[in-house]
């Protein structure tokens, strides 16, 4: 199974029993409540940007997450964010980023376990997800790989 | 910083959008008047800096953090001060400004000169703190603070110790780098500084220091005294994104230290000091070795030391982008064992082993009438290669090409193969004679040098790309930055590693960086958490 097939099984499955869940009134066990209004003013006072107002359209999900309807608040743990998403986010549905070493292990080098950084480097310094993804490695090397 | 994207520009966070909204207010006349109550109404209310970013260095009445050492940078230098301040019994926390950490420290080659090593006893090697000094001063052109780097010979082997103790390893065998008069230097098992970088960090994080990252110092705080009392620093911070992240200010009660690297990636800096080197020439560095933390320590008032002294890497290769698999080929396998020779003509034109100002600067003088680079080729065959330990990485990016011939190697570059064919006869007959030195260029032969005749042949092209900045903040044995216009010390303020200037004088020599930052990274934690408390 390659990393490709994985993940269009493994997020849409995901997704699906998340909404599931949600509909039979489960709460999932890393799910957060929607902001009330005191914290979304709490929120607001420290970034200066009014969450009514502001534009999000700029800040659509890219390609398979958009088509598997990941949402703002799975990454964000907000529903109109105010932050960045940690990569700690990405490890819900994509697993522990030790395993992911194991699943690019073929590639050489391997782009999750690099004689620099090791596992060490965040999802999001590759896999950027608001613009187009830029190999971190390409800074220094050119080893040709296409970075989803 | 961002791309275009749709509608507009979409930016790296909500804070550069938060930014680029500001300029566009503060633009119009209308947008400013409000703009600035509403501002000033925000920042009251939670402390936010102002509408422009440029650092306000006063004390604070209340500070963010407090801490007895803060250790600007994650790497060599930065990483070894904050183990020994944290064993000495201060409380220290690590700033590093990038995503990742270890700067340059994770990606350099991993090589570390140890005068008077275990491994030299076994391989039957004769040094000495005295020959190591002398081999620094003749690659510095004599401008090396002998005091400082006679510190480093003596405490070498008490650093590598460090290193091994913390986790790290090396392979058994020791390698020739140019300029040194005997084989000195470690080379890491993984082929990359991090085989010392990622046992430190482990081992701090271990200890109790504590590690920030995308946390950039914007100045220093000094008293009235000028002592220097604690940094501004932005949290949250992304390079290339100026604006983001919060404005803190943290205390240090006993010391600042800078192990904040050099500035090879500065090209606006580094060109102001040496005019060859804009945005046309590579640097084999990572693209946060930048100068401000330099301009901060130089505001302080610390003495600057040679700082238009810019090395440049000879071992490189125009070919790919970096330090990449060429570098380590050359310093494995084509200097040592192979030769170097002109495009135009086939012959040599410098000692391939020769320190790395030497080699580099008769490398940069092959131009044509246009000023455009005519690439010298490295050439050596299957005994020189056979020591190459990233041959096969080379040979799949193309970066090093394999010929049955040496007339299909000639033919490929376009070098004359008359040309090629004498100097290389030249050499086999040094080496046929066992001379210790080739009478042409003064190259030392290794020991195990075989003749140069065996198919395959392998070449590569050569170019020097920005690698080391010589110059930084003065320091004393202590790794206390000197004031300048007195012989006082900046009380508070300590220094190590690429950051500081004078050990390396006009030139440094291969693998002596990471004993350098090491050695004064140590002496610096150490001095740090001796010192008194301030406030």
């Amino acid at each position: 199974m390659n990393i490709h097939t994985f993940h269009r099984y493994a997020v849409p499955a995901i997704v699906v029993i998340l909404v599931a869940s949600t509909l039979l009134g489960i709460t999932v066990k890393k799910g957060k409540k929607e902001p009330g209004k005191a914290e979304l003013k709490k929120q607001e006072k420290e970034l200066d940007i009014n969450i009514n107002t502001f534009d999000y359209s700029d800040y659509e999900p890219r390609k398979f997450h958009k088509k598997n309807n990941v949402t703002c608040e799975l990454c964000h743990k907000a529903v109109k964010p105010k932050t960045r998403a940690s990569s700690k986010s990405c490890s819900w549905c994509h697993g522990d980023p030790k395993l992911l070493v194991e699943f690019t292990k073929d590639m050489d080098p391997n782009p999750h376990d690099s004689p620099h950084y090791g596992p060490d480097l965040e999802c999001t310094q590759c896999h950027h997800q608001h613009k187009k993804s830029e190999l971190f490695c390409a800074q220094c090397h050119e080893f040709g790989y296409e970075v989803q | 910083m961002g791309k275009k994207e749709k509608n507009g520009i979409i930016p790296d966070s909500l804070e550069e959008m938060k930014s680029s909204r500001r300029s566009f207010l503060k633009a119009s006349a209308v947008g400013a008047g409000v703009f600035a109550a509403t501002a000033a109404g925000i920042s009251g209310l939670t402390g936010c800096g102002g509408a422009d970013y440029s650092a306000d260095t006063s004390i604070p009445d209340k500070w963010d953090a407090e801490f007895d050492v803060v250790v600007i940078g994650s790497g060599f230098a930065g990483l070894s001060a904050a183990i020994e301040a944290k064993r000495a019994g201060a409380s220290v926390v690590v700033l590093e400004k990038m995503s990742t950490y270890g700067g340059n420290s994770v990606i350099n080659g991993g090589y570390l000169a140890v005068p008077n090593s275990d491994l030299q006893k076994k391989e039957g090697i004769k040094d000495s703190v005295d020959l190591f000094v002398k081999d620094l001063l003749a690659a510095g052109r004599g401008l090396n603070h002998e005091k400082l780097i006679r510190t480093i010979a003596k405490e070498a082997k008490a650093a590598y110790d460090f290193t091994v103790d913390c986790g790290a390893e090396y392979k058994p065998k020791l390698s020739h780098l140019g300029g040194h008069s005997v084989a000195r230097s470690y080379y890491t098992k993984i082929g990359s500084g991090a085989g010392i970088v990622k046992p430190l960090q482990k081992t701090a994080e271990k200890e109790g220091v504590k590690l920030m990252k995308k946390t950039k110092m914007e100045g220093l705080i000094t008293a009235k005294d000028g002592r220097v009392v604690g940094v501004v620093t932005r949290t949250g911070y992304t390079f290339g994104n100026e604006g983001s992240g919060k404005i803190r200010k943290f205390k240090a009660n006993k010391g600042v230290i800078l192990g904040s690297g050099g500035f090879s990636q500065d090209e606006r800096f580094r060109s102001a000091q040496d005019p060859r080197l804009g945005g046309t020439i590579d640097s084999t560095n990572q693209k946060g070795a930048t100068a401000e933390a330099l301009s901060y320590a130089l505001n302080a008032g610390a003495t600057p030391i040679h700082v238009s002294r810019i090395q440049l890497g000879p071992w490189a290769c125009p070919d790919e982008k970096g330090f990449g698999y060429g570098s380590p080929f050359n310093i494995d396998a084509g200097f040592p064992y192979g030769i170097m020779v002109e495009k135009n003509t086939g012959k040599r034109f410098v000692n391939e082993l020769a320190d790395r100002k030497t080699r580099a600067d008769a490398m940069l003088a092959h131009t044509d009438k246009k000023g455009n680079p005519v690439y010298p080729i490295i050439v050596t065959d299957s005994n020189g290669a056979s020591h190459a330990s990233k041959l096969d990485k080379a040979l799949e990016t193309g970066v090093v090409k394999k010929f049955d011939s040496l007339k299909a190697l000639a033919s490929n570059y376009g070098v004359p193969l008359n040309g090629l064919q004498k100097s290389i006869d030249a050499y086999n007959a040094a080496v046929a004679k066992g001379m210790k030195n080739d009478p042409d260029f003064g190259k030392p032969i290794p020991d195990d040098q075989k003749k140069i005749e065996k198919a395959p042949f392998y070449a590569l092209r050569g170019w020097p790309k920005v690698h080391h900045t010589m110059g930084g903040v003065q320091i004393n044995t202590n790794a206390e930055v000197l004031k300048m216009n007195s012989d006082d010390i900046i009380k508070g303020l300590f220094a190590a590693g690429e950051a500081v200037g004078g050990p390396h004088g006009a030139s440094r020599l291969g693998s002596c960086a990471i004993t350098d930052c090491l050695v004064f990274g140590r002496i610096a934690g150490k001095s740090a958490a001796k010192n008194d408390s301030w406030g």
